[in-house]
């Protein structure tokens, strides 16, 4: 399990990675969107090593608001900076 | 992993600090507030990590682009010819350099730079699109197409005389004169 | 036994996970890069999350755990259509073949 969790964030480095060198603007949301997935996935594995089940309230947050941000910036950029 | 993980905080910090487009610093600040937010979680802080993905990754990011609102987009159209659309070819060399000075330009101006490459006809994105510049890159100057009552024309000309970094050949073409004779 | 289908499980999961990195590096074209990473990362999250319900059993936590993977199979392919479309309005166009 921890072995997991190590893994898991060495992936989700690498995506960062991706959101620093991205050629373009939908690139960087793409990375974006794997950070927050594996962050989510992340979370889950603490709480199961943990035996905590608050932590998963925190994962249901996570999940909903990665959902508004990612598409509020996705539309701003559709429609040329207006809303 | 505590340690790669605070790794990753200052490198995303300082790219936030450093880029000139101001969209790309929201999405470097998107990604930051979620690598801390796990930080707090990681010293067994979750309510403080809750109101931290809350505040930064959600509302912050909204707010920023509330206020980016004021700033214009300035569309630029960059025609690539069709093998040169892969991915190595967005970093050759003459490119970067073009691409940066007008980066440089809008910011000095209060513009946000929007570059796009296309692959479509001069004439479609002419007639479909709303453009601020369309640049073509020739063998051995580059031809910028604008609209004649652009009115950054001028400044644009200015900017690239006086820039040291920009040394190729280029010409200016308004699109008016285009539609009856070529003026060069 | 029930831990070690669920490591096992995990695992399938996690070398997923691993291909779907591999493919953001591999792919130099914006659209397969955002198919395989969606696709893949998808696969993986359903795996993983399955194996930590089995080695729970049957019980409140795996019943928020479920509640948690309903919740982002709804959204994560919206999040990766919004992206797409956005970017084939904004005029990233794809290569003819």
């Amino acid at each position: 399990m921890t072995f997991a969790v190590v893994a898991l964030i060495i992936f989700s480095f690498l995506s960062a990675f991706r959101v620093l060198i991205g050629p373009t603007l939908w690139d960087r949301l793409l990375g974006l969107n794997l950070v927050t997935s594996k962050l989510i996935i992340i979370i889950i594995l603490m709480a199961c090593i943990r035996m905590e089940s608050f932590l998963l309230d925190m994962a249901l947050v996570y999940a909903l608001l990665s959902f508004i941000g990612i598409i509020f910036i996705s539309i701003y950029i559709q429609r040329k900076g207006r809303f | 992993m505590l340690e790669l993980t605070l790794l990753l905080l200052v490198i995303l910090s300082i790219a936030a600090l450093q880029t000139r487009s101001l969209r790309n610093a929201v999405i470097y600040l998107g990604v930051f507030s979620l690598a801390i937010s796990f930080v707090y979680l990681l010293y067994h802080a979750p309510d403080v990590a809750i109101a931290e993905a809350v505040i930064g990754s959600t509302i912050a990011t909204i707010l920023y682009l509330v206020a980016l609102q004021k700033y214009k987009i300035f569309t630029i159209y960059y025609r690539l010819q069709e093998s040169e659309i892969e991915d190595t070819h967005y970093f050759s060399r003459y490119k970067l350099q073009l691409v940066k000075s007008l980066e440089k330009f809008c910011t000095k101006q209060e513009l946000e730079a929007q570059i796009i490459y296309s692959l479509e006809e001069l004439d479609d994105i002419l007639t479909k699109h709303q453009y601020a510049l369309i640049i073509e890159e020739h063998e051995e100057f580059i031809s910028i197409y604008a609209h004649h009552e652009n009115y950054m024309l001028d400044k644009l000309e200015f900017f690239l005389d006086n820039e040291p970094s920009f040394i190729r050949p280029y010409r200016i073409v308004k699109m008016e004169e285009i539609e009856g004779e070529v003026l060069e | 036994m029930r831990e070690l289908i669920s490591n096992i499980i995990i695992f399938i999961g996690i070398s997923f996970i691993a291909l779907g990195i591999i493919g953001i590096y591999r792919f130099t074209n914006f659209y397969s890069r955002a198919l395989v990473a969606s696709k893949v990362d998808t696969v993986g999250y359903i795996t993983i999350v399955i194996g930590v319900m089995i080695r729970h059993g049957f019980s409140y936590f795996t019943m928020k755990v479920f509640f948690i993977l309903l919740i982002t199979l709804i959204i994560n392919p919206l999040i990766t259509h919004s992206i797409v479309r956005s970017a084939f309005i904004s005029g990233y166009k794809l290569r003819k073949e």
